[in-house]
């Protein structure tokens, strides 16, 4: 058994020497103190483990003696038992109230006086292994905090803000919200416009951030390189697929900004329900997830279908979290769809929207801890948008990169009908620095090079069609069809560069297996309803230094030099 | 006078502490008596409330129960401040006790 320190504090020798005796043969070690002064010195020099104290002691008595003996304690807890002669019920109370644990009546009956000690030495332990825990647990939170913090600051470069900052944006974002699962993209594409992209992962904590750090990677990674927000989505989903584990997944909402289509596609799985916002009139539309999850489906049961919203300038979305929706206010009850529209509905004029939701989330909650995080964005159509595009050279990045190179791409029927090689030459043609400033109006002429020899020239649509809205629809009809039954064909794609450093020149030459077109009556200028009514024709006049067609129009070769000499 | 069947027990407990525990309760309870009427004297009656306080503690430990019980009554006095009592009580209280020294002394 372990000795335990037992503090006598009783003016009465005879009476104490007894005591000491009796708890000293009980195998604890015993201080003797012969009045409450005495007792306050040496608890505080010998920091006993628990204290027997006679009430009646002339000078300082037992009671305030106890008083201070506790107060020295401060946390720790020092059981104060108190010996006393008084048996009567009040006297008793008065012992507990001045701040004892519990008393000992005289004579003492010495099992019951051991079975005190016992039980109050239980308690001190019990006491002191609270007291360990509650420190390893602040420790070890302040511990995670720090962790959180290092993680945060290697998530920021990972998932940076990207074009958050856009005047067109306006969000609400938890500083750590990465930690609480809800994470906030957006970036602008090579050829203008913007994706962005709301997710809401399951679960708190590090298996949301770790989610979170591929997601951003892929988006910014394929958004800047020109690839879809069909195929960002398509490979977040893959890779969230193989890294949460079964029963983890992030809701999301992603859309597609593209002023110059003056419109924006939108794909929403496992979000509630967002409104789109006409600036110009009342209507609210409401736009619904019409998808699982990211990470819930595997690749192949993936649906990338993207819903189309026709977008004019000043129109605006608004996406969120389930953390509006569920936000409590102090009596538990949540905050709920039906206000957030009755919000949208009774606000003054669409610009008000944003600031009132968050006004009347803010009312509603007041002050009670938040479960979940508001993540709030709302995001403007704006035409600024088409310009403003991704680009980021610098001056000592251009002599870096890949100077002369040529590579060809051939792509037969089989991988044409699914694949779409745009993102990818447009990745090739970012490693050089030079070309980069303009990746954007680069996309767009490939784009539209390819789209050209693949739709006019392998399935011999005719852009002519789309001139009408009913032929636009046919146009689209006949594309899918073709694209089915799609079984010759090819297209081949070839790009040049030559370059000095700080200029050089891009040939991309595309020849397709269709019939071609009579590109001498174009030049001559008379040409109307053929290949030229699309719509990317006057950015590649305004960029390319010449166009030639060649064969008999089944071959388009550009050529490109860089800088370009006027700024676009 | 004296419960020796506890008396024994304690001196079990205390066994080599036994013999300086009785004396510390002689010398202790010889001083007290002086004491108490010296606070008479002066009127103070919760001095000698405290002191006959004591001593019954004292005596109760070495077994000398009567002596302990009389100390009460004398302890209810000195409380309710009966000073025209307390001289006499004092003197019997003593008689008492001087017959509990003499049967500890026997006893060791």
């Amino acid at each position: 058994m372990t000795a335990y320190k037992v503090l006598i504090a009783d003016d009465n020798s005879v009476d104490r020497k007894v005591l000491s005796r009796v708890v000293r043969n009980q195998g604890n070690d015993v201080i003797e103190a012969t009045n409450g002064f005495e007792a306050v010195d040496i608890f505080t020099e010998h920091r006993p483990d628990i204290v027997l104290m006679d009430v009646m002691m002339p000078g300082l008595n037992g009671k305030e003696a106890t008083r201070q003996i506790k107060s020295i304690a401060e946390e720790d807890f020092i059981p104060v038992i108190f010996l006393t002669s008084l048996s009567d019920a009040q006297s008793l109370a008065d012992c507990l109230e001045s701040g004892g644990d519990d008393f000992l009546t005289k004579p003492y009956n010495h099992v019951v006086l051991q079975a005190k000690i016992d039980s109050y030495h239980r308690m001190s332990e019990m006491h002191r292994t609270l007291l360990n825990q509650r420190d390893e647990i602040a420790r070890v939170n302040r511990h995670m905090l720090q962790e959180q913090r290092v993680a945060k600051a290697v998530y920021d470069n990972v998932a940076h803000a990207g074009c958050l900052t856009s005047p067109n944006i306006r969000y609400e974002l938890s500083p750590l919200a990465v930690f609480n699962g809800d994470v906030l993209l957006a970036a602008r594409k090579p050829g203008g416009g913007m994706h962005v992209l709301l997710g809401d992962f399951t679960g708190h904590g590090l298996p949301a951030a770790i989610g979170a750090m591929p997601m951003a990677d892929i988006f910014y990674g394929m958004t800047a390189k020109g690839f879809g927000l069909r195929e960002v989505l398509r490979e977040i989903n893959q890779k969230l697929k193989s890294i949460l584990p079964v029963g983890f997944f992030c809701c999301a909402a992603a859309v597609d900004l593209a002023p110059d289509r003056q419109a924006a596609s939108v794909w929403m799985g496992g979000v509630p329900d967002c409104y789109l916002l006409r600036n110009d009139g009342e209507m609210i539309e409401t736009l619904s997830s019409r998808h699982l999850p990211l990470g819930v489906m595997s690749a192949d049961k993936f649906n990338d279908q993207m819903t189309e919203f026709p977008m004019a300038n000043g129109d605006r979305l608004f996406l969120w979290s389930d953390g509006i929706i569920e936000a409590r206010n102090s009596d538990g009850e949540m905050f709920g769809q039906e206000r957030l529209l009755n919000v949208v509905r009774d606000s003054a004029h669409a610009s008000d929207v944003y600031d009132d939701i968050q006004r009347a989330v803010d009312k509603f909650v007041d002050g009670s801890e938040q479960d979940d995080d508001t993540t709030l964005i709302e995001v403007v159509m704006a035409d600024a948008l088409r310009e403003e595009k991704e680009s980021g050279v610098t001056k000592a990045g251009i002599s870096q990169g890949p100077r002369d190179w040529s590579m060809e791409y051939r792509l037969e029927a089989s991988t044409l009908k699914s694949f779409n090689p745009v993102p990818l030459m447009n990745h090739i043609m970012m490693e050089v620095p030079g070309l980069r400033a303009i990746g954007g109006q680069l996309y767009t002429v490939v784009a539209e090079l390819f789209s050209n020899a693949f739709e006019h020239g392998v399935l011999g649509l005719q852009s002519s069609m789309k001139q009408s809205p009913d032929g636009f629809m046919e146009y689209y009809r006949q594309r899918e069809k073709r694209v089915a039954e799609l079984e010759e064909g090819f297209v081949r794609i070839n790009m040049h560069h030559t370059g000095v450093g700080d200029s050089g020149t891009l040939t991309l030459t595309l020849e397709d297996s269709g019939d071609g077109f009579d590109y001498k009556r174009h030049n001559a200028g008379e040409a109307n309803g053929n290949h030229y009514s699309g719509r990317g024709i006057p950015l590649i006049e305004s960029i390319c230094d010449s166009i030639e067609y060649r064969g008999k129009g089944n071959e388009v070769s550009v050529v490109i030099q860089w800088p370009l000499e006027q700024a676009t | 006078m004296i419960d020796f069947e506890s008396l024994n027990m304690l001196k079990e407990i205390m066994e080599e502490e036994f013999q300086p525990l009785i004396e510390l309760y002689i010398r202790d309870s010889d001083r007290r008596f002086p004491d108490m009427r010296k606070a008479l004297s002066e009127g103070d009656c919760e001095s000698v409330r405290m002191t006959v306080h004591s001593l019954k503690g004292a005596s109760s430990n070495v077994c000398a129960v009567d002596l302990a019980e009389q100390a009460h009554t004398v302890e209810k006095m000195a409380i309710d401040g009966a000073v025209n009592q307390l001289g006499g009580a004092i003197d019997r209280l003593e008689q008492s006790y001087l017959h509990v020294r003499e049967q500890l002394s026997e006893f060791l």
